[in-house]
């Protein structure tokens, strides 16, 4: 019961929070600029055609996020692999990791769309860009943290690289490379629906359906897929952090309750 | 230039010493001497213990004798095979079981799995770890970690066991009791030990010999015989001859420390 009081009872505030801001503070006239809780509820949920048309594009966001999270953190991973090896190799990579950050997606989606069209491969590659950087940096620093103690003890019997990496670097990097995870997931997910939203065309997902419904003025269907596409970003970031656990929270100090 | 040899010339022993330093000079870059002739031999059902200051040395001695760093000067024979070795630190990888962490040379080297089984066992036993083969580092308390890096050292039954101060992290009873249990595996594996301390009473109850060392630059100054037989119990400790020898010990350290302004940190 404690367990599930605190979260319950802030979910509350804010509902309740929701409801004055749509019934005090907004005049009848207004209303529509925050629809009700059971009213989002209501079209999210039971109309149908709203329905299939929310959830459906949530899945297709889903779908592009969840591929351009995946081949993120493959290719990260690997870059962070060979940047490890080298104190020249980082150095020379580093700054165009540093460029994939800084630049603004969304000034080159128009760009991705001109050069590779607007389908479901450009959209992955939004994701891929927007969550890449996360995952080499992080997973970097992993893999530099295993001790200098382990190291020594495997120098001592002049392992190979690739089995130094294998048996110390890369287990050690592993909570390294979940913070990673974490943080690239959001990421990935934000970068589907914003592709999605400034792509126009192509396969529409979550990001044009809002786009639609803020065109027609359909306030409760563009608070539903709002409502819809926070649910997909949590659900995402759960599923991450279960993963996590399970392979690090036997060993790590993060899975350790207090 | 330091060169390999198998044997080393004038040794009156019948068989050649397991690991040797022969007139090693160790400098960093840019800084004056910080190892200067350097004389050790250890031969199998030796412990050496190196006693010194902080600064003075003592690990690089160490680490030049397990192929970690170069001596800039003189001859150096390294063991064979690669040593087993125990830092301050127990090094055990956190995601890996106690018999995964103590199977980890033998893994290594290539050893298939089920002719692991029985080699770790026995280490595990031996070190009085039966009942947390499963258990995950973070689940041992310090003393106990200390003891599976002790398993994982001699599971392989290497010719040399190097130990840098490993039991400064410990309290005073767990120490003196793991200074016992080195003693009784000593006496039973009869390995030739390089070990490193600070602790002059811990040098005298484990070696056959304790050498002392100066600092800057790093030089033995006295090396002292420890008669008694292995395994060593605890009484020994209040031996009268035991205690004279802790008196030349420590006295050759003072002598050797400088003022309390020379010493480093």
């Amino acid at each position: 019961m404690r367990n599930v009081l605190p979260p319950l009872a802030v979910a509350g505030v804010v509902v309740g929070a929701w409801y004055w801001a749509s019934y005090v503070l907004l005049d009848p006239q207004r209303r529509f600029l925050l629809p009700a809780p059971h009213e989002v509820v209501q079209t999210g949920l039971f109309d149908a055609q709203a329905r299939s048309e929310i959830w459906g594009a949530v899945v297709a966001t889903g779908v592009v996020a969840a591929l351009g999270l995946l081949i993120a953190s493959l290719l990260g991973v690997a870059i962070a692999i060979a940047m490890a090896q080298a104190r020249w190799v980082e150095r020379s990579l580093y700054p165009w990791a540093i460029v994939l950050q800084t630049i603004p997606i969304l000034a080159i989606v128009p760009l991705i769309g001109f050069w590779w069209g607007f389908g479901f491969s450009s959209r992955v590659l939004v994701c891929v860009l927007i969550a890449l950087f996360p995952m080499i940096t992080n997973t970097l620093f992993g893999l530099r943290s295993a001790p200098a103690g382990l190291h020594d003890l495997l120098s001592l019997r002049n392992v190979s690289r690739l089995t130094r990496l294998r048996k110390l670097e890369l287990p050690a990097a592993m909570p390294a490379i979940f913070t990673g995870l974490r943080i690239s997931v959001g990421l990935s997910v934000i970068g589907a629906i914003v592709g999605d939203f400034f792509f126009r065309q192509g396969s529409p997902g979550i990001g044009r359906l809002i786009d639609t419904y803020r065109a027609k003025l359909a306030s409760e269907e563009l608070f539903a897929a709002i409502v819809a596409s926070s649910l997909l970003g949590i659900a995402a970031f759960l599923l991450v952090g279960m993963i996590g656990n399970r392979v690090i929270g036997r060993w790590h100090e993060s899975g350790r309750r207090p | 230039m330091t060169t390999l040899v198998s044997e080393i010339a004038g040794v009156s022993e019948m068989e050649a010493p397991a690991l040797a330093l022969v007139g090693v000079h160790k400098s960093w870059p840019g800084s004056t001497h910080a190892l200067q002739g350097i004389d050790i031999e250890v031969h199998r059902g030796e412990l050496l213990t190196l006693v010194g200051p902080s600064g003075c040395g003592k690990s690089t001695v160490l680490r030049i004798v397990a192929g970690l760093e170069d001596a800039t000067e003189g001859d150096v024979l390294r063991p064979l095979d690669p040593p087993g070795c125990v830092f301050q630190q127990a090094s055990l990888m956190p995601w890996r079981s106690v018999v995964r962490n103590v199977e980890l040379f033998l893994e290594l080297d290539g050893v298939p799995t089920r002719d692991r089984i029985e080699p770790v066992d026995r280490a595990i036993e031996l070190v009085g770890l039966d009942g947390f083969r499963d258990h995950l580092p973070h689940q041992l308390s310090g003393g106990m970690q200390m003891r599976a890096a002790l398993a994982r050292a001699l599971v392989t039954h290497p010719e040399v066991l190097l130990f840098d101060e490993p039991f400064a992290a410990v309290d005073e009873l767990l120490r003196e009791r793991l200074q016992e249990e080195l003693s009784r595996l000593f006496a039973v594996q009869r390995f030739a030990g390089l070990f490193i301390t600070h602790s002059v009473s811990e040098a005298v109850f484990l070696s056959t010999r304790v050498a002392v060392m100066t600092a800057r630059p790093g030089r033995i100054s006295t090396v002292v015989d420890v008669p008694f037989s292995h395994p060593r119990s605890p009484e020994l400790r209040f031996d009268p001859e035991f205690v004279a020898l802790t008196r030349r010990v420590s006295t050759a350290l003072r002598d050797g420390a400088g003022d309390l302004n020379e010493m480093s940190s």
